[in-house]
Formats: C-alpha cells, structure tokens, sequence
C-alpha cells in the first residue's frame, strides 16, 4: 500500500475504510453462519481411481483452493461440465497439532523454502480449500490505489477499485465477512485495540471471514468448529449442487498439449497418508484453468516443461508479503489460545504498505521465537499465559521466482528489497508501541542480536544494523507468478486469465495478481476465480 | 562444524521440512515402546544426538517436571523419519551428524557423549550462531521435537491448560 504514501490525512482514512468493505459500516448484518456455511462437498479419493482412467469433461480445474473454488462455482453457474481435481485429501484430517496439519494439509507437508536474500519458509495450504483451511480469514480489499493502479496498467476499467467492489461484495457475502465480534475476540486482540485507541492510530478488530467462529484461537490447525468460510465449505459446496464433480488425492503432473492447443491434464493418484502414487488419470477437456496456487502453478508449469512456451513472465515475480514478529510479556493474563486467532490490525501514517495485525503460532513456536529454550525453557512455558503477539507484513517491493526441481518440487527464490527491509524494522517500533500501550512489557523479536527490550526505541536502535539474513523469516502470501499482462512481453495471462501462450488455457488464483496487493489475499483471489470463471464461460 | 555453504542450505530446508512434517506420529505411541526395541530409521549413535538435543533444549522443571532426556523424542523422530522422503531423511540424519562431530570442535566431544551442561551450551551456541542457515536449521529441529515434547502424554495435559484446542480438549 505504499500507494497511500502522499494522501492528506482524511483522504487516508478513507482509503483505509474502503480496505474493510461495508462490513465495517454501523449496522451491517451479522453473517448468519447457518445459512452461509454448508457441509463440506462430497469428493471422490484414491480410491475411485483404482486403475489408470481417461475421461473426457468441459471443464477441467486444477486445485481446490480459493481461486479454484470461485471459478468452478462461476463456471458451473453457466451450465458447464466441470471437473475439479485437488491433489490434497478428500476429507479434512485437522487434529491437535501443527505436525499434523503439516502433513495432511500444507503443500509439501510445509517445507517449502526459498532461498535468495534469506532463508524463507513459504506455507500454502493443501486439500479441499486450499490455503484457506489454514489460513485466519483475515478479509481485507485491495486499496483503492493498488487497483486503480492495475486498471490503468493493464488499460482495463473493469479492474479498477469501483468496477470490482461488486465482486468483492459478491464473494464477501459468500464466505460470511464480519468484523471479529468482541464477544469472542480474546485479550490477544482486545490488548492491540486499547493500544491503537490510546495511540490514536487507524485501526482496529479486523474484517474476517469466519461467520460461524466460536473463538479457539487455532485457525492455523484448520477449524475444529467448522465456522470458517473456507473454500471447502463455501464455494465448493455451491458448485457441487450446481453439478461440479470433484476428484481429490489427485496431483496434476502435466499437460495434454497439441500444436499449441491444451486438450487436458495428466495426474496420478496420491495416497492421502503414505504419498505414494498409484494409477494414473488422464482428463481430456476442452478449457483447463490452473488454479494451483501462486507456487503450484509455475511450479506444475516448470515441471512439465511448458514454462518457456508461456512466455518470459511464467514463475517470475513472486511476491509474498514478508514481514516480522514480536512476541511479548505482559503482567495480565492474555491467554494468545483464546480468542480469534488474528483479529485486530492498525495502519501507521508514516508507514505506507505495512500491514501490523495480531500473531499467534502454537507454543512451542512462540517459545523458539522468543529464544525460551534451554535454561529459559521452564521461565518460557510459565510465561506462556501472559504471552501476546503481533506481526506484520509489507506490500513488497522485493521479489523472487518459481521453478521445479527435477522431482517436481517447488525451487524457490526470493530477494529483498532495502526498502522492504527498512519497512520492517520501522514497522516492528511501532507495533512494539501499540503493544506497550496495550499493557504488554518485555518485547521479544526473532531477530538475531536484538536482546530482550522495555522500550520501543531501544528496539529502534537494536534494529538499526540488523541485515535480513538476522531475520526469522516466514511468508505465507505467494502471488503475482503467473501474472496479469497486457501482451504476452507483460505477463503470462491477458485481463481475463487466458494465458497467451497456449489455447484453452486459463489461470484462476493469486499467481495473476499483477503487483503485491497489501493486504491479505483471500478475498482478491476469490474475485480473480470468479472473473476468470465468468470469462471463460462467456466465451461458450 | 565443517559443512559447505550447499550442504547447510539443504539442511535447514530438512530441517524446517521435518519440523511442519511431524505428522507421521499422530496416532502412533511413539512415547510408549520399549526402550531397547529397534528403531525403524535412525540408526542408535542418531537417536542419541536427538536425545541430547532435547535434553539441552527441553529441561525439566517446576512449570513441566519431564526433561527433554526422558520425553522419547528419539522415537518421536524415528517415526517422523519413516514418513520423509529419503532425500530429506538422508539430510536430516546428515544433520545428526554435523552436530555430534561438530561438538569435537567446539566442546571438545561428541555431542551425546558431553555432559548436560556442555551439551546445552553447543545448543544454544548453534541457536545463536552468526550464520543464519545453521540458525534456521538448529530452530528448525529444535520446533520439530518441540512438537514432541509438547504432545507427550505427560506435557499434553498441562498444554491444554493454556491451548484449549490444540492439546487434547
Ligand atoms: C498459514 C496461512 C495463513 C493465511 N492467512 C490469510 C488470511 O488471514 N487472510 C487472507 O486473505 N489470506 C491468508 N492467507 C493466504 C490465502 O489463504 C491465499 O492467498 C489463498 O488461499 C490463495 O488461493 P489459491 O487458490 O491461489 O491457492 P491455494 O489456496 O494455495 O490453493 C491451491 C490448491 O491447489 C492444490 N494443488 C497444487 N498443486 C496441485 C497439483 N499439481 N495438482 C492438483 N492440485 C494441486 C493445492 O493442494 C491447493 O489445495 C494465508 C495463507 C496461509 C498458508
Ligand atoms: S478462531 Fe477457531 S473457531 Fe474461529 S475460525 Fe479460527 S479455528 Fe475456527
């Protein structure tokens, strides 16, 4: 968002403001989870699939995340034949602890890394929802400025911020957005809220789309209580009743090209618990969209060779949203597991493009990041109640790429940018203060060389020198791969997500996202499936 | 510890695979088999590095009494090995290594072999260390048998206390 740079301070808040959408509008409707979330759609695995298959479909869709859901209920909406294949299980295997998660529900059960600048883990979901299984359904819109900026640079008034809000209105109201209800906020919010009050910054409990949320504080193990709008049961199950027929436990490894045309996909069967691979499918289809995430879909594109054919933009790009941590104490009890997971956000005037909201990670996370281990481990786990956390992110300026590895695995790039950087540091005094002002005390950052601190601006100093290599870094916003372009020497799809490279080829999911948004992805990826889906099926 | 700028770039990408990978283990007793019965994966000279890394990290105390020695996290990893691809076990047992002969260098013995004390401050150091990959890599395997730890039938209780959904309510 550093878009918002110059604006006079009411026009910001504006700006801001339009960020959260009509939900943050006096009276706005609580969702009604009962009638927005539905049971999850039923979903053929392995072992449908026993023998090597070929079928033959309208549509075919490669992922069952937020942009692949959107655009097969948009598809299926016009009447379309439409097959959607994720390779993820068919069911959700959330448990009570992250390895577990890992392993069922985290692309590359979580070890995707990029190197370049720094080490960065990058985490994308995996299974029927995509990343939006793992994710907290924080639902922020694009500013204004981010997407006037891509109508003008792709000459398309229908991108622009006021020709989109309806979509955003549409999808909104499909995953239940709200303002986190105070009710089941918890102190790991509420205490950020009375410090962005008493600081006066712009801010506060955050847009998410979780109509059903009962507050367990746990959304990165996937949601026990079912009241999160993920994909899974929000535009999936609308699409099945519309006639989409899903086939999980099903990785896409290539595919069927002819003379520049796409006539389908290659994919084997994966079994849910062991990883190995069985019998083969093959799905002739007249359109293939590839909605394999911002990583999955150059990195499927890489592997089966087709990078170059897409042009000079396949894989480029990557953007993140990278940021930083502070885990702190306070003398109260905040109980970080209570509560909406990340419910409460501010913006900082002087820091255009960063995004500070609340942090939470399972405990023994938050105690290797805080350095408790050791001789401090006891001190760490009996701090554990008064622990609190907030972090940001920023709209980067830095970038990176996606390729394959031989064995089909994501070879991930990623550099900083020294604004980025800088961003960063200046991002974490200021979330040190809001922190402070909360009730919180002792300030600790994942940083190496940056000591314990009590005082904002000792932070500052401690930060000045550090370079991003000290950083522990984490990244969970992959977006603009296979970006949006005017001409195929500007991107790998045109305005409408058909790639330039080959016939009857489309792509539905953050890698289209011409430049980073600044805010969390969700809900844009959503909008993109659905005006990719409605595109394709406009064309007859 | 000698180890190539590739190799170490290759372990922390094991190491933090491992660490979200864990999943292996839900649903086996890894804490509960007998101490003398063979490990699937790890070779035994292996499962005492990982014993020693626990016990510098995980020490028992007034807020959990079990120490990290005492917590099976040999057996947590050996059935978090067998879940891995081999190229990633094979990085993650490299890992074991460096760090049980990386000790020579710097406390003077291999790592399972030194007293708790020493054991930790090589821990820590690495926790610590100027070069981010050996950092990662260390943080890396350390959350991962966090994981085990904090999901011992003797930890889960007292974390549920705090982590309503994630330790066994
Ligand atoms: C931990 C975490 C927290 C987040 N928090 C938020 C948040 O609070 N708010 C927000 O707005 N955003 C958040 N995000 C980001 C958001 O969830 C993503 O931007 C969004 O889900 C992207 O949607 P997608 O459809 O592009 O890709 P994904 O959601 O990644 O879905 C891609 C799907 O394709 C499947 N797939 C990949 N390759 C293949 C293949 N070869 N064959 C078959 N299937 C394949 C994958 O298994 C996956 O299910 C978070 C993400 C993560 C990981
Ligand atoms: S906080 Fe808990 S109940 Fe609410 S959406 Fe997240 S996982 Fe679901």
């Amino acid at each position: 968002m550093s878009e918002l740079k110059g604006l006079s301070p009411e026009a910001w808040r504006r700006a801001i403001a339009e960020t959260i959408g009509p939900c943050g509008q006096p009276g706005y409707p609580t969702p009604d989870p009962l009638a927005l979330l539905q049971p999850a759609p039923p979903a053929a695995g392995v072992e449908a699939v026993p023998t090597d298959r070929e079928v033959t479909v309208e549509v075919v869709v490669v992922g069952g995340g937020p942009g692949g859901g959107s655009a097969a209920l948009a598809l299926c909406a016009a009447g379309l034949d439409v097959l959607l294949l994720e390779e993820g299980p068919a069911r959700s295997y959330f448990r009570k602890n992250y390895a577990h998660t890992a392993r069922y529900h985290m692309q590359e059960a979580g070890t995707m890394v990029a190197r370049g600048s720094a080490m960065m883990p990058i985490a994308a979901g995996r299974g029927l929802g995509g990343s939006s299984l793992v994710n907290s359904a924080l639902s922020f819109r694009p500013p204004r400025q981010v997407l006037d900026h891509w109508a003008s640079l792709l000459d398309d008034p229908t991108l622009s911020f006021d020709a989109l809000q309806p979509l955003y209105d549409e999808v909104s109201g499909i995953v239940g957005v709200g303002i986190t209800r105070a009710e089941i906020s918890g102190e790991n919010n509420d205490l950020i809220v009375r410090g962005i009050e008493k600081l006066g910054l712009v801010g506060g409990l955050a847009p998410r789309g979780t109509p059903g949320c009962v507050g367990c504080g746990v959304c990165y193990f996937g949601c026990p209580s079912g009241g999160k709008g993920s994909t899974n049961l929000t535009f999936l199950p609308r699409a099945t009743q519309l006639g989409l027929r899903i086939q999980a436990e099903v990785k896409v490894e290539g595919l069927l090209v002819e003379g520049g045309v796409v006539r389908g996909v290659r994919a084997v069967t994966v079994d849910p618990h062991t990883g190995a691979r069985g019998a083969t499918l093959t799905v002739r289809a007249q359109q293939v969209v590839l909605s394999a995430g911002a990583v999955g879909t150059p990195r499927l594109l890489w592997h089966a060779g087709l990078g170059p054919q897409l042009g000079p933009h396949t894989g480029e790009h990557l953007q993140v949203h990278p940021g930083s941590t502070i885990v702190a104490i306070c003398d109260h009890e905040v109980q970080m597991w209570k509560g909406a997971t990340q419910g409460a956000y501010f913006h900082h005037p002087d820091l255009p493009g960063v995004l500070p909201h609340t942090f939470s990670a399972p405990p023994e996370a938050c105690l290797v990041a805080a350095g408790f281990l050791g001789d401090r481990w006891q001190e760490g786990l009996a701090l554990l109640p008064r622990m609190c956390g907030m972090l940001l992110m920023v709209s980067d300026k830095g970038e990176g790429r996606v390729r394959a590895f031989g064995d089909g695995r994501a070879d991930l790039v990623y550099n900083f940018a020294d604004e980025d950087v800088d961003r960063i540091k200046r991002g974490l005094v200021e979330v040190a203060k809001v922190l402070q002002a909360g009730g919180a005390k002792d300030l600790y950052v994942p940083i190496h060389g940056v000591p314990m601190s009590r005082d904002p601006e000792a932070l500052a100093a401690h930060l000045h020198d550090r370079t991003i290599r000290d950083f522990t870094l984490y990244a969970a916003h992959p977006m603009g791969t296979c970006r949006m372009g005017a001409r195929i020497e500007d991107g790998v799809v045109d305005r409408q997500g058909r790639a330039f490279g080959l016939e009857n080829l489309w792509i539905a999911d953050a890698s289209v996202f011409p430049s980073s948004l600044g805010v969390n992805p969700q809900l844009s990826t959503m909008v993109m499936g659905t005006r990719v889906g409605r595109a394709l099926a406009a064309r007859g | 510890m000698r180890l190539s700028r590739r190799h170490l770039l290759a372990l922390i990408g094991a190491a933090g695979a491992v660490a979200a990978a864990g999943a292996a283990t839900v649903g086996l007793n890894w804490w509960d088999q007998a101490a003398d019965a063979p490990f699937g994966a790890l070779e035994a000279e292996e499962a005492a590095v990982v014993r020693a890394v626990g016990a510098a990290a995980f020490p028992g105390g007034p807020s959990i009494a079990l120490h990290g020695r005492d917590a099976d996290l040999d057996r947590f990893f050996d059935v978090l090995l067998l879940a891995l691809p081999a190229t990633q076990r094979k990085l993650l047992k490299l890992l074991l290594h460096a760090l049980e002969y990386g000790a020579v260098l710097d406390q003077g013995g291999r790592l399972s072999a030194l007293p708790e004390q020493q054991q930790r401050a090589f821990v820590m150091g690495l926790l610590g260390h100027p070069i981010s990959e050996v950092r990662g890599a260390m943080q890396g395997l350390v959350v991962l048998l966090g994981m085990g730890y904090t999901t011992h039938p003797e930890v889960a209780p007292i974390m549920a206390t705090w982590h309503r959904c994630g330790y066994g309510q």
